[in-house]
């Protein structure tokens, strides 16, 4: 069976390099990209078995990818985790309402709980 | 015959006054007008006197013609003076019920007006209310969505602290070699760096709200190569996003000004972070030059920019440009604020701004030179 692929849509490098690390260690494919534009082409090109989501990117806005993700029939199958450090009850609303699988704060947990969580998702 | 007491209101008919004539002197005229509301009267003195009149003739005519004697007289003056008693306490009587009806008029009239003068005031004061009500409500939307993106900003640099400590404690930090763990202690590094200057934002911002807030401007400052040191000590940011970070000397120095060099630090770091952060692509520059007696320092970036109407009102604290909500930045949102403080405490400086909403921003600090 192949590796699962992970992409990590997120514009602050500090924050990738360490998840980047983590997962490959775990044994999943990691790729990210700092840019929603460029994220919402990765999902269409790359197929990601998961999509981990920041909310504030620097040209978009997490909930406007995640509509995106979910409008495109190529995209919309693929769960998608809102990873952000945004912790506001609307949004987070917001983003499930959308279709995203879980809303997680980052400075909650610690990487090895976000493998875990997206480890379970993955075997649903 | 209308009743003037019935009249209301200055300028109409009939609107009475302490000055009416009505009430200030009964003459003898049969008719007279109120000199304010122009209202015709017929005088009650001078009809009394009318009523009088006919009864003394009545009574000499009839003593003339029909009665004679000493007793018909004194019947007759008994009867004339009667009727002399009778207009006098009539008029006295009128006179009376003027003056009541006069008083009462003046009473309702002063509750009218006073009533007016409440309404007006309750209004205003309804009005200025829900201004305040408008406003509060704004600012706590303001810094709802400040707070918002605040303990987003707190809680990025803790991710990654706590991220890249929870890696050392379970082990994971042995796999790696000594070059990439060298790369993640500096990234705790910096982003401890940017917690500190987040929570200093805060606390300044804090401090500047309080009245007895005040800057010892007495630091000699060469501001040519204090400005070139700033930009050396952002090189690691810009490289980091991959865009030029430029320093320019347009003009030859020195630029010797007094000021405050803990503040003034503040003041390039932050719109040197600023610049950095809400420009994707491009390059950030920042020069020096003099004008006239002044040394102007320009931060310019090819960046977002800020839109139009909210040029305005930038340095506001909790301000941020209608296209930079929505987007990543690392700072407090307290910056400009910040900067705006500390330059309004510098005698005779200046800061302002200059955009193009996705063109880039250039922002401007203008000192006196010494000397």
């Amino acid at each position: 069976m192949s590796r699962a692929k992970i992409l990590f849509i997120e514009d602050d490098l500090d924050q990738v390099k360490i998840y980047d690390f983590k997962f490959k260690l775990e044994g999943l494919d990691f790729i990210s990209t700092q840019h929603g534009a460029e994220g919402l082409r990765m999902a269409e090109a790359q197929k990601p078995d998961l999509i981990l989501l920041d909310m504030l990117l620097f040209d978009k806005k997490g909930t406007d990818i995640l509509k995106k993700l979910k409008e495109n029939e190529h995209t919309q199958r693929i769960p998608v985790i809102i990873f952000t450090n945004f912790d506001k009850e609307e949004t987070a609303k917001e983003a499930l309402a959308l279709g995203a699988v879980d809303y997680i704060i980052k400075s909650k947990i610690t990487p090895s709980d976000i493998v875990k969580k997206v480890k379970e998702i993955l075997h649903t | 015959m209308k009743n003037p007491l019935e009249y209301t209101g200055v300028g109409q008919p009939g609107y009475l006054n302490k000055n009416c004539w009505l009430v200030k002197n009964l003459n003898y005229a049969p008719y007279k007008r109120c000199q304010y509301c122009n209202y015709k009267f017929r005088n009650c003195l001078f009809l009394h006197y009318q009523v009088i009149s006919v009864a003394i003739i009545i009574c000499f005519l009839t003593l003339f013609f029909l009665i004679e004697g000493k007793i018909s007289i004194l019947v007759i003056f008994s009867l004339f003076t009667l009727v002399i008693i009778y207009g006098y306490f009539f008029n006295k009587s009128t006179e009376k019920i003027i003056k009541a009806n006069f008083d009462q008029r003046k009473a309702k009239i002063a509750l009218e007006e006073l009533t007016e003068k409440l309404e007006e005031r309750v209004d205003s004061q309804t009005k200025d209310i829900k201004k305040k009500a408008e406003h509060l409500e704004k600012l706590l939307i303001m810094r709802s969505e400040f707070l918002d993106v605040a303990s987003h900003q707190l809680r990025t640099p803790t991710s990654v602290i706590k991220g890249t400590l929870s890696m050392m404690k379970e082990g994971d930090f042995d796999k790696l070699d000594k070059e990439k763990k060298q790369e993640f202690i500096e990234g705790m590094f910096q982003k401890s760096k940017k917690l500190e200057s987040i929570i200093n934002d805060i606390l300044i911002a804090s401090e500047m709200d309080t009245s007895d807030f005040d800057i010892k401007v007495e630091d000699e400052i060469e501001l040519g190569k204090f400005l070139e040191q700033e930009v050396k000590e952002h090189q690691f940011d810009a490289s980091e996003k991959k865009i030029k970070l430029i320093f320019e000397e347009f003009s030859t120095g020195p630029y010797k000004i007094k000021g405050s060099l803990k503040y003034l630090e503040q003041v390039i770091t932050n719109l040197l972070d600023n610049a950095i952060h809400y420009t994707s692509k491009g390059f950030v520059k920042a020069s020096i030059r003099k004008v006239g007696n002044n040394a102007l320092i320009a931060i310019s970036d090819s960046g977002i920019g800020i839109p139009k109407d909210d040029i305005a009102r930038i340095f506001n604290k909790f301000i941020r440009g209608k296209n930079a909500i929505n987007v990543y930045t690392d700072g407090s949102g307290l910056g400009l604020f910040i900067i705006k403080r500390v330059m309004d405490k510098h005698p005779y400086s200046k800061v302002w701004a200059e955009s193009k909403e996705g063109k880039g921003s250039t922002f401007f600090l203008q000192f006196p030179l010494l000397g």
